[in-house]
């Protein structure tokens, strides 16, 4: 009987379960619903307990019983890539979609040890004007656009 | 047949054919790439509907969801790696066929079991769901509450993993879609001060985190990656009348195994493919040779993996409950269009439903056409870098989900849910019930409050003063309890 990753994980679905159920409790809900016989906070608290009952059980479990590990995973070029993901999603309201996803698609192609130039002209720099183009004068969805230019 | 005249109306549009074309035709594509799927094909695809009209969107993603399924064979049989889940018990005759030198031959069967299985199904549709539709409009807010959570604890328990963790998944789910006003009074919860999460979180924002994003995290993690070191050179022998005729049989039984399965919440073309193809190990004439090249198991896969497309839209149309992500993700783009399934469906969208019911036909008929024109291509398909095509996947992700409403915390949404939907499969938990439980919680907590008041606030009512409802509740009991009545029973039996 040992805690491993997924006693944790499920301890950590646990710990987020019993905070907001004590996030309910909180005096912004308490005028909420008057005159109803069931509040606004009557359901979300229903599933609450369900999802602590539950978590509570896989605690539980994957202590006594037997657990299958994770896959082993590469960490650095999963962080690498969220990281690439989250800074392209930041840069998008910022420099605008068309210059922030050429930058997201050729260093991640990149990144992820693709090295051929015509695939990297391809895929990093084709592939976003062209989506930039069909959605944003085509389909005009308008797109974030940067602060150096009007229209791109 | 009021409704057919201007059903047919409605497809014989050319912006409804173009779109059903290139549906097929990026399904296929997408499907037979190994690992994406179904489900990321039909996401990445989202942004491109959103200017569409309602019926041009529609069948634009219902050519994905087929052209999707079938494309799973083509890499099941050429590189012996399914391009889909359901694709997976394809590998076992398709491979060893291409390994004899027989690649065409394997992708003959595979594309016309696909299109007889897909039509098959379409026949089920046109007749189960207008029925079922008719049943369902007896239902009441308790009935409905009581439907949601038999589908949510099928589902919950069909569900890869275990189920206590297919169940967590719903909850959290659920849970989600109880972020922003409630329902009823319209106060806030859970924003947290935090003005944008007043509105809720975006269905499609969510959608394509949890899926399509998960998905590129999980492949860029994965420490050891597969690609094929040899890819089949392929082409197309469609099978004789001959070769046909002793196998009837095993096509007639894989179609009606899929449409079944298609049917029951939770259970998905993998498993309708698998059931089809041991039911044909046990009855087929030639099942001695299953697993060595025999058509019969090609069959028995495809024919079952594509009767469910259409078999799955019959509880998602006629009661507005999607039976797996795939119909998930296809409910919310009707919804969005403004169509919502459900009880009230035939009778207010007749025209558009009958419109659909008409494309799956079609569709079925286009894709046997991009099937045999596409056959030499997939060599060149297959050969896509894993680098390009994932960050062509998150650049359709971002743009999938800011594209709905434009707002840029929904890509905050997106990127928090690719996270989540990552740390949920590491862990073994199904994201499926997350999207289902987001889509049908709001359904969930109106029909558990209104039932309420009906009962003046007396839940043992519930099951005493309805019939369907006790019926729906015993059988939801009779779901949680079955894994614990069989470890019961399994022991017995071996002493025995």
């Amino acid at each position: 009987m040992k805690a491993n990753l997924q006693s944790y994980f499920s301890g950590f679905l646990l710990l987020l379960a019993l905070s907001l159920l004590v996030h309910t409790y909180s005096d912004e809900y308490q005028g909420m619903g008057i005159g109803a016989e069931f509040g606004p906070m009557f359901y979300p608290r229903i599933l609450l307990w369900m999802w602590i009952g539950i978590s509570g059980l896989l605690v539980v479990t994957s202590i006594v019983g037997k657990t299958k590990a994770p896959a082993a995973q590469n960490w650095a070029r999963l962080f690498g890539m969220f990281g690439l993901v989250a800074l392209c999603t930041l840069l998008l309201t910022q420099i605008g979609f068309l210059f922030s996803t050429l930058l997201f698609s050729l260093s991640a192609s990149w990144f992820m040890g693709f090295r051929k130039p015509l695939g990297l002209v391809l895929a990093g720099i084709v592939f976003p004007v062209f989506t930039w183009y069909l959605f944003h004068e085509i389909l005009l969805i308008r797109l974030p656009v940067s602060p150096w230019f009007t229209w791109v | 047949m009021e409704h057919v005249l201007p059903a047919l109306d409605l497809v014989l549009s050319p912006a409804v054919g173009i779109s059903m074309f290139i549906g097929t035709l990026v399904g296929i594509v997408i499907g037979a790439l190994p690992g994406l799927g179904s489900v990321v094909a039909l996401t990445v695809c989202l942004p491109f509907t959103f200017s569409m009209e309602q019926v041009p969107a529609i069948t634009l993603l219902l050519g994905v969801y087929c052209g999707s399924v079938y494309g799973g064979s083509v890499s099941a049989i050429l590189i012996n790696t399914p391009g889909t889940p359901q694709s997976a018990a394809t590998c076992f005759d398709g491979f060893p066929l291409v390994q004899q030198g027989k690649a065409d031959t394997a992708l003959g069967w595979s594309t016309m079991a696909s299109v007889i299985g897909g039509l098959f199904s379409c026949m089920v549709l046109i007749l189960a769901a207008p029925q079922l539709a008719a049943i369902a409009l007896k239902f009441g807010p308790i009935e409905t509450f009581a439907l949601i959570t038999m589908a949510l604890t099928c589902i919950a328990s069909i569900s890869r993993g275990s189920m206590l963790k297919g169940l967590l998944a719903g909850v959290l789910g659920l849970c989600c879609a109880t972020v922003g006003a409630d329902p009823i009074t319209g106060d806030l919860r859970f924003n947290f001060g935090y003005f944008p999460l007043s509105a809720g979180l975006d269905l499609i924002a969510v959608v394509v985190g949890i899926f399509a994003l998960s998905e590129v995290f999980i492949r860029v993690g994965k420490k050891v990656t597969e690609t094929p070191n040899w890819i089949a050179k392929s082409g197309i022998k469609l099978p004789s009348w001959a070769d046909w005729k002793p196998r009837l049989a095993v096509l007639a039984k894989s179609s009606i195994i899929g449409s079944f399965v298609g049917v029951l919440p939770g259970t998905g073309a993998a498993t309708a493919a698998f059931i089809s193809y041991a039911e044909a190990k046990r009855s087929s004439p030639r099942r001695d040779r299953l697993g060595t090249g025999e058509p019969d198991g090609i069959i028995a896969s495809e024919a079952a993996n594509n009767a469910v497309t259409g078999g799955a839209l019959v509880p998602t149309l006629a009661l507005g409950i999607p039976g797996d992500a795939i119909t998930a993700v296809m409910m919310t783009t009707m919804i969005i269009h403004g169509i919502t399934p459900g009880v009230r469906l035939m009778a207010e969208n007749g025209d558009v439903v009958y419109a659909c019911f008409i494309a799956l036909i079609v569709i079925n008929i286009i894709m046997l056409g991009q099937g045999i024109v596409l056959a030499r291509g997939f060599t060149r398909i297959l050969k896509t870098p894993e680098p390009l095509l994932l960050a062509m996947v998150v650049i359709l992700c971002l743009l999938g989900s800011y594209g709905v409403r434009g707002n840029p915390f929904d890509l905050m949404v997106t990127l928090g849910f690719g996270a989540m939907g990552y740390f949920l499969r590491l862990f073994g938990f199904p994201v499926a019930p997350v999207v289902i439980g987001l889509v049908l919680g709001p359904q969930f907590e109106i029909s558990l409050r209104q039932g309420l008041i009906l009962t003046d606030n007396s839940f043992l009512e519930f099951f005493t003063g309805h019939p369907i409802a006790l019926g729906l509740f015993i059988t939801t009991a009779a779901i949680l309890t079955w894994p614990l009545i069989r470890k019961f029973i399994a022991p017995k039996s071996v002493d025995t």
